[in-house]
């Protein structure tokens, strides 16, 4: 053991000491700070432990702008009971003792007629040799609709909030997307195209028989009612909680596992377990992992249902002229107008989209009324030329105070914030050419800002991976990695650097941008697949 | 220089006027809807940031943290005012989160972290995002230990709290405290030599 590490030792011991409350004597105080000065490993650990201290206001939990902490709270004290609810269940008790001695004596009457009435079928089969069958059927449930979009139909009607569905229930999505409670704690996203039969909705079972098309279930894992059984004709899916999609397509059953688990039977064989991140095909052996693909569209889905309550909600109604409008709560697209949904009281921010036409932004107070509808006209969009693309060229313009080739929109105006959550709302409704034009308004308006830096790398992503531009990604990599190399998002711009290399095909490029990722950033959880990749060129 | 920071040192919370406390708690359980707002309002940081400690950066995080304050609210009736409103949230904070996360016993998959700048246009947002994620780092480095190793590190480090009070809180000894303490301090010292993440950007933060 060298001195120093000694050392560290016996500052770790005096640290504990003093964790545990004792008090260091200025001499050990001294080797402690003596240790900091010369040791980098101990002044790492100091720096950490008190930065993780916290100050009462900040902490490691993402922050809360204004809307959200008051929707965080606005959710917490929908689940807390009110002042009214307790009030009523206490009248409700007082009310319940009322009941005089002679009402006690008529109940008692009818109970014991009842034990005597229910017992003597089977006196009689006992009697007559024949085994005594005690069934009682369990109690049928109903499900609720809590968001339909566009031309979704139940039994050939067309479906609206509050449409009953029940066992036997078929449920079909022509042009448009709905969301259903089956039971309390289990809900399904039903994507356009699914058709779907409610098979059995009892308090013993929910089995959901899928005829075609895709659906999201969720299922809380705490919820107390039946358990969940999703059947196709390649077989059935049983679920306890968890969040798993289902596609029947082609005569085929594909299921990924989003969440928790699933075990997926089919003929006789024995049951085998689907975990996260898997995904397996009914009727076939083996399961696979599955890529990242599509799993923006699915936390897209997931928020749509965090925002959606059976218990309590408030009926939204949103239309628009010209229908075929986006409708978006809170950035999350509910669907194409006409929707109708019931969502969580509280503050929310509704956008109505449609391209060609000015969109409008609004601030709901859903609680005051129990339905809320609203009918927009959409104006014309009046005519701008913009830039398609920024480009670090433009970026050094505009930070040089030269004027920039872009002609901005009336974001200009706007502050840097506003612009960022702008684009992230095209970001939500997968509008890539619109968030690109976004994020390159925001670096044009606001070159030195921090969000114009976020802006870079984001904007890079998009046109790497959803719009297929390796150089107009590269560009914007490169801008960022030229502008603030050592920034917080220098890791993501240099392995985005990469595969836009290796995007256009430049190999060697490719290679040395990758050695130079896996030399700054070795421990980075992306280095496994860099190292892979180097294999394979 | 960081020769004035010595882990276990800084144990500065506020105290809060207990009187005025007891009033509003017991508003609070009467089901006064402002009264609760005005607790969960309070306590929000403070909870979340716990509950994304304990819960290793699990996703979950904020679940959980959403039934601590329910279990807080729940329980308003029955704060005396013996301790601060906070380290009496926190013991009900630490026992729903725990009892979540035996429950459901799902390793973290993803970190909830913010991707972009959504506050101020100034270079103290940049800062205070880079801080947030460093903790996050440290929150999901905190996902490899025991629950209970979680626990009182959490409550030690981040809270700042004495290791008699730390036992009361988990109804358990002094000893055990220690011990988890001294496990979770030993994880911790080895994981931190080997991120270059979080070295850096210490270094950054002195230079």
């Amino acid at each position: 053991m060298t001195r120093r590490e000694g050392n560290c030792d016996r500052v770790h011991e005096l640290w504990g000491a003093q964790a545990s409350g004792a008090v260091l004597s200025e001499e050990d105080r001294r080797l402690v700070e003596e240790h900091l000065e010369q040791c980098a490993d101990c002044r790492v650990e100091a720096g950490i432990l008190e930065e993780m201290a916290f100050d009462g206001t900040s902490g490691p939990a993402p922050e809360l702008d204004d809307l959200s902490r008051r929707r965080w709270i606005d959710d917490v004290m929908d689940m807390v009971p009110s002042q009214d609810s307790r009030t009523e269940k206490v009248s409700q008790r007082r009310t319940l003792r009322i009941p005089s001695y002679a009402a006690a004596a008529v109940i008692a009457f009818l109970v014991v007629s009842a034990i005597l009435w229910s017992a003597w079928p089977s006196f009689v089969a006992l009697s007559s040799g024949e085994e005594a069958i005690d069934y009682v059927a369990p109690k049928k449930l109903a499900g609720t609709i809590l968001l339909s979009s566009g031309d979704v139909r139940v039994g050939g009607e067309v479906l609206g909030l509050g449409s009953p569905l029940e066992q036997g229930s078929r449920i079909s999505m022509a042009g448009g997307h709905a969301v259903m409670e089956l039971a309390d704690g289990i809900s399904v996203f039903m994507d356009e195209g699914a058709q779907v039969e409610i098979r059995e909705l009892d308090q013993t079972l929910v089995d959901l028989f899928v005829e075609s098309g895709r659906m999201l279930v969720q299922v809380d894992p705490d919820h107390d009612g039946p358990p969940l059984l999703v059947s196709t004709g390649d077989g059935s899916i049983s679920v306890t909680g968890t969040v798993f999609s289902v596609a029947v397509v082609d005569g085929r059953t594909g299921v990924r596992v989003y969440r928790g688990s699933v075990k997926l039977k089919n003929g006789t064989g024995p049951a085998r377990p689907v975990r996260l991140g898997e995904e397996a095909v009914l009727g076939r052996e083996g399961v696979t992992h599955f890529s990242k693909d599509g799993e923006s569209a699915v936390s897209s889905m997931l928020r749509t249902l965090e925002i959606l309550t059976s218990r309590e909600g408030i009926a939204l109604e949103i239309d628009s002229v010209p229908v075929g409008a986006a409708v978006l709560v809170d950035g999350v697209e509910l669907g194409i107008t006409p929707v109708r949904a019931s969502v969580r009281a509280g503050y929310r921010r509704l956008d109505i989209k449609k391209e060609g036409f000015e969109s409008v932004r609004e601030l709901l107070e859903l609680g005051v009324e129990r339905k809320l509808t609203r009918v927009f006209e959409l104006g014309d969009l009046p005519r701008v030329e913009v830039a398609s693309s920024v480009t670090s060229e433009t970026v050094r313009q505009k930070a040089s105070g030269s004027k920039s080739v872009s002609t901005l929109s009336s974001a200009n105006s706007a502050t840097p914030a506003e612009m960022i959550a702008r684009a992230q709302v095209f970001r939500m409704e997968r509008n890539w050419a619109a968030a690109v034009k976004a994020y390159g308004d925001l670096i044009n308006a606001h070159p030195s800002s921090a969000q114009a830096r976020a802006a870079l790398v984001s904007m890079g992503n998009i046109q790497l991976e959803n719009l297929k531009k390796p150089r107009a990604a590269m560009r914007a990599f490169n801008a960022y990695l030229a502008r603030f190399g050592k920034g917080t998002l220098a890791r993501e711009a240099s392995f985005g650097r990469a595969n836009a290399l290796r995007a256009l095909g430049k190999s060697s490029q490719e290679r040395a941008a990758l050695e130079a990722f896996l030399r700054d950033y070795p421990d980075s959880i992306l280095a496994q697949r860099v190292k892979t990749r180097l294999g394979e060129i | 220089m960081i020769l004035h920071m010595i882990p276990g040192e800084k144990a500065s919370f506020r105290s809060a006027d207990k009187e005025a406390d007891v009033g509003m708690m017991s508003l609070a359980a009467s089901g006064y809807k402002s009264a609760q707002r005005q607790i969960v309002d309070r306590l929000l940081n403070r909870v979340r940031s716990t509950a994304l400690y304990l819960a290793g950066g699990h996703h979950d995080a904020e679940d959980y943290a959403q039934m601590a304050i329910i279990e807080i609210l729940k329980s308003a009736g029955s704060y005396r005012g013996e301790s601060t409103l906070e380290s009496w949230a926190q013991k009900i904070t630490v026992r729903t989160v725990m009892r979540q996360i035996k429950k459901r016993r799902w390793r973290g998959q993803f970190m909830v972290v913010s991707e972009e700048y959504e506050g101020t246009t100034d270079d103290s947002a940049e800062m205070e995002l880079s801080r947030r994620r460093a903790l996050q780092r440290v929150a999901l480095l905190f996902g490899d230990l025991k629950p209970g190793v979680r626990a009182v590190m959490t409550m030690k480090l981040v809270h700042g709290y004495s290791i008699s009070e730390i036992a009361q809180m988990l109804d358990t000894n002094e000893h055990n405290v220690r011990y988890r303490l001294r496990v979770g301090r030993q994880k911790l010292r080895r994981r931190l030599k080997n991120d270059p993440v979080l070295r850096e950007w210490i270094g950054e933060e002195r230079q």
